[in-house]
């Protein structure tokens, strides 16, 4: 009877949660009453797609083969979900029943939904899926998933359907194609920002806002309700140099795995916006689901919490272990899964519960009490991750009359330049060291940070008599060291520490 | 003792002794004879004649003095030679005019004595001025009412680090100097006869732990007893050295109103507690009140006004550095709190001198952030 048994293998790969399970599917075909098993931990999505295997096959003009088959996916042990699997299937199935020669030794990749009538669809992930596909001999993949191709410079065949795969194998004219240039795909046209200038006149705002796009310190800004600090945010991210082509395919990874390409606005540094009712899943993504949080989503960009002292206070005390690591790790069924979360964080606020308490005295109605319960939101080792504490104020139409706008016009041109420097200069001092920020540099280095032993005194001192937490000293000399790299120099100085220090948590 | 004291002590001796006026006084100084009060000393009698009888211009009252000054010189040399003697004795010292914790607020007015004895912790001198005073006065016999709010205004203000200035008189004055000390502040006596006589005798504890914990200061020499006609004068320097004024009761001719008046003409705040009109004990207050005077409500009224001046002291003394962006910085604070964005507005530096200014002063704890505004402090 064994001899009977006819086994043929096809090559796929499955994403769990960020994490690429190359897999393979054993499809089998043995006389008996016609059935159509598939197994191996699979969940109702590829349970279903007997169906639209059938069904795609008698329409792509094949037979659906008498018989038992059974289509096992393994690794076996692990849950698996999504229709990436209806093509090599159907591939498999005929190949095990004759209706496609089989090719001895050829190690075929194949992923894809199939539509009824035999059509090839996309599905989500397949940017992480179709990397490291260089090894087998044919790969076919949807022509739906170019960008995904190009972004895991995929070397293989897109198809439209069943039939012109069916079609390559039979005839033997496959020919590979080599997806690259994943950057060439992104579009320049990006959103158009709010130019710095508007932030004239808030010169503590304006520098921290520098400082935290130079350096990458996450900061909070406190101010009364309207004087823009929603638009900060978005000010950050336009004065950063552009994604890097990694950065962006890595980016592109995250949110093509959770269906969610369209979301990201190509080229340009995401920025995700967080609002107080905003759930722990969402924000740090699901463990269920395996589904990343907003946090894996501002991967490389922006995190912008408005209102953060009406979050849930263990809402934001889960964003400490990602703010710190960079990334935030889950376990399920007893195993590990990362997503990655280098985000920048940038905080908004209001001072007190009215608001006003940045204002002319008296316009604030918040008894000391109320006002203290209020900014207790944000725990202590929470504030202690942020570099760049800073408060904004409304300016009064007279006072923006007497701030010439002329020359100003385009300061976010000359800033970005200076930012693109501060970062070179971080770039070469960091190198290799798993660093790329001071922001991220958590122990303050005195040669590595080139300041000598007066500046080191002075910072000391300051920690000393200005800072509560041990923290503290680190704090000023990242700080410190960011706005020298954004003067251009190389050595730190005492001016640095001091106005670092201006920025030094109060609250 | 080192030969400052003893020539302060001697200076006392002579303007006690030699019964010249303080327009005299005055007028030497204005016509360059003497340039301190240690040219006022018996050492120095016989020049000092000299000089006063060789120059034309004086009036006659100088010449007179000069008289004066030959007829009691062996007199003022005896006294001199005992209060040096009482002062060893008692552990008196003096604080004079040249002394650095001479009071800052008598510099301001005339006709403040240049040398006082004083008997306990000079350190509290110092407190008056880092941290300001409050004089509380009132009757020697109180209502309940005065007393008890006595108690409860002089323990809030002195616990908040302000001393409690008044002149251990029964009822108010015992009462305030007694809550200060209760509630661990600090506190000044001013007494109407010399440092080291306790009067009223009643009050010998307070005087005991005023010796211990407070300062016990004094016009007169060591050793003189009470002139009943020395106590408006004695009002005037507990006016003189606080910075506001609280009147708890005061009738209707009382020395409590002396000390309001004299308060009020050194440009002082004067609060008075509002208090029963049917008491004929307390209409001198009810009075001062329909003058004008503010009503004494709350101890924060006291505090915030002692803040603003002690802070308007700070900045006074450092006018001395113009051009100076740490000097500007603190002259633009002291008008009223600027933020780190204001500041940049109306100063020309570029932004990291103003950064460096302020971290610098922050660390001399001069100025600290309030309301996210830069204030100036009131510590020293």
């Amino acid at each position: 009877m064994s001899s009977r048994i006819k086994v043929v293998r096809i090559y796929s790969c499955f994403a769990d949660g960020l994490a690429r399970v190359p897999t393979e599917l054993e499809i089998s075909l043995s006389p008996g009453l016609p059935s159509f098993d598939v197994i191996g931990l699979i969940d109702s999505t590829i349970r279903e797609s007997r169906g639209r295997i059938r069904s795609a096959l008698i329409s792509s003009g094949f037979n659906m083969p008498k018989g038992h088959i059974t289509v096992s996916i393994s690794p076996s042990y692990l849950h698996k979900g999504g229709t990436a699997f209806d093509l090599p299937a159907a591939l498999g199935i005929l190949l095990v029943s004759g209706q496609l020669p089989v090719h001895e030794g050829i190690r075929i990749y194949a992923e894809g939904e199939l539509t009824l009538t035999g059509e090839l669809r996309g599905t989500p992930g397949a940017s992480l899926r179709l990397k490291d596909t260089r090894d087998y001999d044919m790969a076919f993949a949807p022509s739906e998933e170019t960008t995904a191709a190009s972004c895991a410079m995929f070397k293989g065949m897109l198809a439209g359907s069943l039939r012109e795969v069916a079609d390559t194998i039979r005839c033997g004219n496959y020919l590979s194609a080599e997806y690259k240039d994943f950057s060439e795909t992104s579009s320049d046209e990006a959103e158009p920002w709010q130019d710095i200038s508007c932030l004239k006149g808030q010169n503590k705002a304006l520098k921290a806002v520098l400082i935290a796009a130079a350096g990458w310190h996450n900061i909070l800004l406190l101010g009364s309700p309207g004087c823009g600090k929603t638009m900060i945010g978005k000010m950050i991210r336009g004065l950063m140099p552009p994604l890097g082509v990694k950065e962006a395919a890595d980016l592109y990874t995250v949110y093509e795995a959770m269906g969610a390409s369209d979301d990201l606005p190509s080229g340009i540094r995401p920025y995700r916006y967080i609002h107080p009712g905003i759930s722990r899943t969402e924000l740090i993504g699901s463990v269920g689901s395996l589904r990343p949080g907003e946090i894996s989503l501002a991967d490389h960009g922006i995190l912008f919490a408005d209102e953060i002292c009406e979050f849930k206070s263990e809402i934001i005390d889960s964003l400490r272990i990602p703010m710190e690591e960079k990334k935030i790790a889950f376990t399920k069924d007893g195993r590990r899964y990362v997503f990655p979360s280098s985000f920048l964080f940038v905080g908004a606020g209001n001072p007190c519960r009215c608001g006003m308490f940045y204002e002319g005295s008296g316009r604030c109605r918040c008894t000391p009490a109320v006002r203290e319960r209020y900014m207790n939101k944000l725990s202590g080792p929470f504030k202690d991750r942020i570099d760049l504490f800073t408060e904004m104020r409304c300016i009064s139409a007279e006072e923006l009359r007497n701030i010439s706008t002329d020359k100003t016009r385009h300061l976010s041109e000359d800033y970005k330049e200076k930012i693109n420097s501060a970062w070179q200069m971080q770039a070469e001092r960091f190198n290799g060291s798993g660093i790329d920020f001071n922001g991220n540099c958590n122990n303050a280095d005195a040669e590595l940070f080139r300041a000598d032993k007066g500046v080191i005194e002075f910072a000391a001192e300051v920690a000393d008599s200005l800072t509560s937490s041990p923290r503290g000293y680190c704090k000023l000399l990242r700080v410190g060291r960011t706005i020298a790299d954004l003067d251009g120099r190389a050595d730190m100085r005492k001016s640095d520490i001091s106005e670092a220090s201006v920025y030094r948590r109060r609250i | 003792m080192d030969d400052k004291t003893v020539q302060d002590i001697e200076y006392c001796a002579l303007r006690f002794h030699s019964g010249i006026p303080s327009a005299v006084i005055r007028e030497l100084y204005d016509k360059n004879i003497v340039s301190s009060h240690r040219d006022l000393v018996p050492g120095n009698i016989k020049e000092l004649i000299e000089k006063i009888e060789s120059d034309e211009g004086l009036s006659k009252g100088v010449k007179e003095a000069a008289g004066k000054l030959k007829r009691t010189a062996e007199m003022i040399r005896e006294n001199a030679s005992e209060y040096i003697k009482a002062a060893e004795e008692k552990g008196i010292f003096t604080v004079s005019e040249d002394d650095p914790d001479y009071p800052y607020l008598w510099k301001v007015i005339s006709g403040m004595p240049k040398v006082v004895f004083g008997l306990g912790k000079r350190e509290v001198l110092l407190s008056c001025h880092t941290r300001g005073a409050a004089a509380i006065v009132g009757s020697r016999s109180p209502g309940s009412y005065s007393l008890y709010a006595t108690g409860q205004f002089a323990s809030d203000i002195a616990s908040l680090g302000s001393v409690i200035v008044s002149g251990m008189a029964l009822g108010i004055d015992h009462k305030a100097h007694e809550s200060a000390l209760d509630a661990g502040g600090e506190s000044i006596a001013f007494m109407p006869c010399g440092a080291d006589v306790i009067y009223p005798y009643q009050n010998y504890d307070t005087y005991e732990r005023l010796k211990q914990n407070g300062l016990i200061l004094s016009e007169m020499p060591p050793g003189k007893k009470v002139i009943k006609q020395y106590f408006p004068s004695r009002n005037r320097l507990i006016a003189g050295l606080s910075d506001v004024c609280l009147i708890m009761e005061a009738g209707l001719y009382s020395g409590t109103l002396h000390t309001a008046s004299f308060a009020a003409n050194q440009g002082k705040d004067v609060f008075v507690l509002p208090n029963n009109i049917y008491a004929e004990n307390c209409l001198g207050g009810l009075m001062l009140l329909k003058d004008g005077a503010e009503v004494l409500i709350r101890p924060e009224q006291v505090t915030e006004r002692i803040k603003e001046n002690v802070s308007y002291r700070y900045s006074v003394r450092e006018k001395d550095k113009a051009a100076d962006p740490i000097y500007e910085v603190s002259e633009l604070l002291n008008t009223r709190p600027m933020s780190l964005d204001d500041l940049c507005r109306r100063l020309s530096y570029p932004y990291e001198v103003i950064t460096t200014v302020l971290t610098q002063l922050e660390l001399e704890q001069k100025i600290e952030q309030s309301r996210g505004k830069y204030i100036l402090t009131i510590r020293p």
